[in-house]
């Protein structure tokens, strides 16, 4: 198998790699893509943890598990908000949403 | 009868106050009875002075005091005194005042404001008793100026005529800037001897103290004789009075008033005595006024005129005589000299009466017409001339006598001349008056009986007044006035003084009778000496171009002052009123607003600059939160 | 089987690469339909490394809920706010290289913190069947198993009603 610290590389990149969409993307859906990302990139780690270094290994995965029904939960409701805001002010791009400016 | 008469002697100033109280306040409806309220009162008031003096007649005095102002250690009193110098003061005040009041009912017959003229006879009787029975300096202070307030009154009665109104004033300031004088006098000897009491002021108190202070207060208070008695420099005011009433002309300025002056620096005698060199300016005052009046009496063609400045010159002799020593003399001429003036006066009112003129150029021959008049008027010149045994020779002869014999031979000599004067410029009066041929054009009538009955009793008292100084009653009235005084007659001085006298009337029949045009040939060959006497030496002219003028420019600069600086002051202390008021609100609009403002104007930069942080933009939040986890995450893993 | 053991070995270098293709592409892609695509991509991938990882169970989840549910939500949002005309508009807002250069200054201490770290690894590479994480949810997990239903009941009606058209409100 593959040693821990490699896994732990792939999950580290790619929680950056969305980390940086977050900040840099203009439409709305692509934050909550990156975002998703992010989130995986935990789950990888977790369950990484749970393989090679965990007590108890199966509370990761609960714990994994969680997490996935969560930000479900979230993309969700989020998604229903870029919809009201879509209806509302017709765009869904950031940088055009700024009513609660100064 | 001491006690009794202690009880009266307040009674005497006060009934001719009520006759003036009662005339002010009732006198339109009174009309013409007025008159009869101020006679009662007077008439009473001459009773009761009778009855006080008949126990000082006796030797005794009479005070009665009442404490006034307490201060401290001593108290001024108000008072009455009765002495021999003021026994003989109330005879004549209250004997001539009730003749003259009985005279004015004839003489203001009809004028409008008849009932106001006894009001002010009943004010003057009261401030000039109070003055006679003062016991001190100060309260006869007070009624000296009362008295000059009522002689204003009554000299300007008439004050439609706008030249009655100045003589008024003119009166009342003259006699003002005497009493200066006389005010700084109490003032200075109230300092120097610490009492005003004349009862304290005698011979006595006089030998142990003798510092210089009193003798220079011993000319201060002379000030005031001279302004009220009308002495050289302040004699202008006299001649000017004559625009009142003739009753108020021989009340007044003929018989009480003036005399005053002379009461004042007789009861000072002690003073004057001890100080030979304010008497001696008193004497040579009192000489000149006598030269000087007499001088200019001799070309005056107004009645009244004449008699005025006889009243000057003859007060002169009065002050003169006080000067040199002769104290008893002087008041001895002042007794008779009040008989027979207020007759003069009288005399001359009845004649203006009659005639309707008072320029003596335009009368003539009126003896046949008014008998009764011209032979009291006869009477009354006789005793001024000096001619005996009438009132006036005595008393005048008293003075030169003293004069001479105390070796001072130039006032000696200059009252003879002014005697001589005397005599010819009365006689020219009675010459032009009553004799000749009538150069008017009137139907001249003798007066009512209330004129001509006191013009009687007075002529009685010109001739008998001069017979308790005389050597027929062992010159009495010397002793009684001034215990202890030795009094001899000069047979030779009395032939004098007769002769000189005599040879005055003659020059006068001759000029005005024999040789009627004798007059213009004089006046002509001494041009300036009659211009000069015309013109009243002037006195007028100078008083006018320069102390009315300096009072004038003060007055007017003063105004300048209060308008420029008085006003100006006020105004400027508006204005930095103002001006402080400007830099107060800068100071709040700029600064005290500035203050608050400043607090806004941070808070608002402040927030200016921290609301950049609320972009709105989703993106912006997010990074500032992925910094803020830096950070923490740097924090924690440290 | 050497052959083999360098093939998965090889084959798990490939997932990963895969998915952080598919990662890049998600964050970069101006249309956001392809990126929701992309998405999909990592998603699949990431489910693939579950597998490798001996984690069937979360895999198979993974792949039920990311792909075939959240997945078809991003796509059916994307189809439903998608503006004609939009392809040529940048995809970045302006603070990219900031991000840029932060994300791998973050990707550099994250890899050195690995480095750093001496991890407790077990000698014997555990396996978690489904039945142990079924039977840890109604047991040690219970409480948050059922806040999480409370949480889902919540969104489900939350959701239902951001998302209903104005218009259905007025006519009711």
């Amino acid at each position: 198998m593959i040693p821990l610290h490699h896994i732990l590389f792939f999950s580290s990149t790619l929680f950056c790699i969305g980390l940086f969409g977050a900040l840099s993307r203009r439409h709305v859906v692509g934050i909550l893509i990156s975002v998703e990302i992010m989130l995986n990139a935990a789950n990888v780690n977790l369950v990484a943890f749970s393989r090679w270094t965990g007590l108890i290994p199966v509370n990761a995965q609960v714990f994994a598990i969680f997490i996935i029904t969560l930000a479900a939960a979230a993309a969700a409701v989020a998604l229903a908000i870029v919809l009201t805001i879509y209806r509302n002010r017709k765009t869904i791009y950031t940088n055009e949403i700024d009513l609660l400016k100064w | 009868m001491v006690n009794n008469a202690s009880t009266l002697i307040c009674f005497i100033p006060f009934l001719p106050l009520i006759a003036f109280a009662i005339n002010i306040f009732f006198g339109k409806q009174l009309g013409e009875k007025s008159a009869w309220v101020t006679l009662a009162c007077s008439t009473c008031s001459f009773v009761l002075a009778m009855l006080v003096i008949r126990p000082v007649l006796s030797g005794a005095v009479i005070q009665v005091n009442f404490d006034w102002i307490v201060f401290g250690s001593g108290a001024l009193q108000f008072g009455f005194l009765a002495d021999p110098l003021a026994a003989i003061m109330l005879f004549v005040v209250t004997c001539i005042g009730s003749l003259i009041v009985l005279y004015s009912i004839g003489y203001m017959h009809g004028d409008p404001r008849f009932s106001r003229f006894f009001a002010y006879l009943g004010l003057f009787l009261f401030s000039m008793l109070g003055l006679v029975l003062s016991t001190n300096l100060v309260q006869i202070y007070i009624f000296w100026e009362l008295v000059g307030v009522c002689s204003y009154f009554l000299i300007g009665f008439w004050f439609e005529k706008d030249s009655a109104a100045n003589a008024g004033k003119k009166a009342f300031i003259t006699n003002r800037i005497g009493d200066v004088g006389f005010f700084i006098g109490i003032a200075l000897l109230f300092y120097g001897a610490g009492t005003v009491n004349f009862t304290d002021l005698t011979h006595e108190y006089f030998h142990h103290h003798h510092q210089a202070i009193l003798g220079i207060a011993g000319l201060f208070l002379f000030c005031g004789a001279i302004g009220k008695s009308a002495q050289f420099p302040l004699h202008v005011w006299l001649p000017d009075a004559m625009e009142g009433p003739t009753p108020v002309s021989a009340l007044i300025h003929a018989a009480t008033m003036v005399a005053a002056g002379v009461y004042l620096v007789a009861r000072l005698f002690p003073l004057y005595e001890a100080f030979p060199h304010s008497a001696s300016v008193v004497a040579v005052i009192g000489t000149t006024t006598a030269c000087m009046g007499a001088f200019i009496a001799l070309s005056a063609n107004d009645i009244k005129k004449v008699l005025a400045y006889s009243t000057i010159s003859q007060l002169g002799y009065m002050i003169a005589a006080i000067g040199i020593g002769a104290m008893s003399a002087g008041m001895f001429h002042l007794m008779t000299h009040a008989f027979f003036k207020a007759l003069l006066f009288l005399g001359a009112g009845s004649v203006i009466h009659g005639t309707g003129t008072q320029d003596m150029r335009e009368m003539g021959g009126l003896f046949k017409a008014m008998p009764k008049t011209a032979w009291t008027f006869l009477m009354a010149t006789l005793a001024i001339s000096g001619i005996p045994p009438f009132a006036g020779f005595w008393s005048k002869d008293e003075i030169l006598t003293h004069a001479f014999l105390h070796h001072h031979p130039v006032v000696f000599g200059l009252l003879l001349a002014a005697a001589f004067l005397t005599a010819f410029y009365m006689f020219r009066l009675v010459f032009m008056t009553f004799f000749g041929k009538t150069r008017g054009h009137f139907h001249a009538h003798e007066s009512p009986a209330v004129m001509t009955v006191p013009l009687m009793i007075l002529a009685f008292f010109a001739i008998a007044a001069g017979f308790p100084g005389s050597p027929f009653m062992h010159h009495w009235f010397q002793a009684f006035v001034l215990p202890g005084e030795a009094v001899k007659a000069n047979f030779g001085l009395m032939m004098l003084s007769s002769v000189v006298a005599l040879s005055a009337i003659g020059c006068a029949y001759y000029c005005y009778i024999v040789k009627p045009e004798m007059p213009a040939r004089i006046t002509q060959a001494i041009k300036p000496l009659y211009q000069a006497s015309l013109n009243k030496l002037w006195f007028d002219e100078i008083y006018g171009a320069t102390v009315v003028r300096l009072f004038q420019w003060l007055a007017g600069t003063l105004f300048l002052f209060d308008q420029k600086i008085v006003d100006g002051a006020v105004n400027g202390s508006a204005r930095v009123g103002l001006w402080i008021s400007k830099i107060k609100n800068w100071i709040d609009q700029y600064i005290v607003d500035g203050a608050v403002n400043l607090v806004g104007a941070i808070t608002r930069i402040t927030s200016s600059i921290l609301r950049l942080f609320q972009t709105g933009v989703i993106h912006h939040y997010l990074l500032v939160m992925f910094i803020g986890i830096l950070m923490i995450l740097y924090g924690i893993t440290k | 089987m050497e052959v083999l053991t360098a093939i998965s070995k090889v084959g798990i270098y490939v997932i990963f690469g895969v998915t952080l293709l598919g990662a890049m592409m998600a964050v970069t892609l101006r249309n956001i339909f392809h990126a929701a695509l992309s998405l999909a991509l990592t998603l699949i991938g990431v489910a693939a490394v579950f597998f490798v990882l001996r984690a069937e169970f979360l895999g198979a989840v993974q792949i039920l809920l990311y792909v075939g549910g959240i997945m078809i939500l991003v796509i059916f949002t994307v189809m439903l706010t998608t503006r004609i005309g939009d392809r040529t508009i940048p995809t970045s807002n302006h603070q990219q290289w900031p991000v840029l250069i932060g994300a791998l200054l973050l990707l550099l201490y994250f890899v050195r913190m690995i480095g750093k770290t001496p991890w407790p690894i077990k000698s014997e590479l555990a396996v978690v069947s489904a039945v142990q994480i079924g039977k840890s949810l109604v047991s040690t997990f219970i409480f948050p198993f059922e806040l999480t239903a409370v949480i889902l009941v919540a969104i489900l009606i939350g959701t239902v009603i951001l998302a209903k058209s104005d218009e259905g409100e007025e006519k009711s």
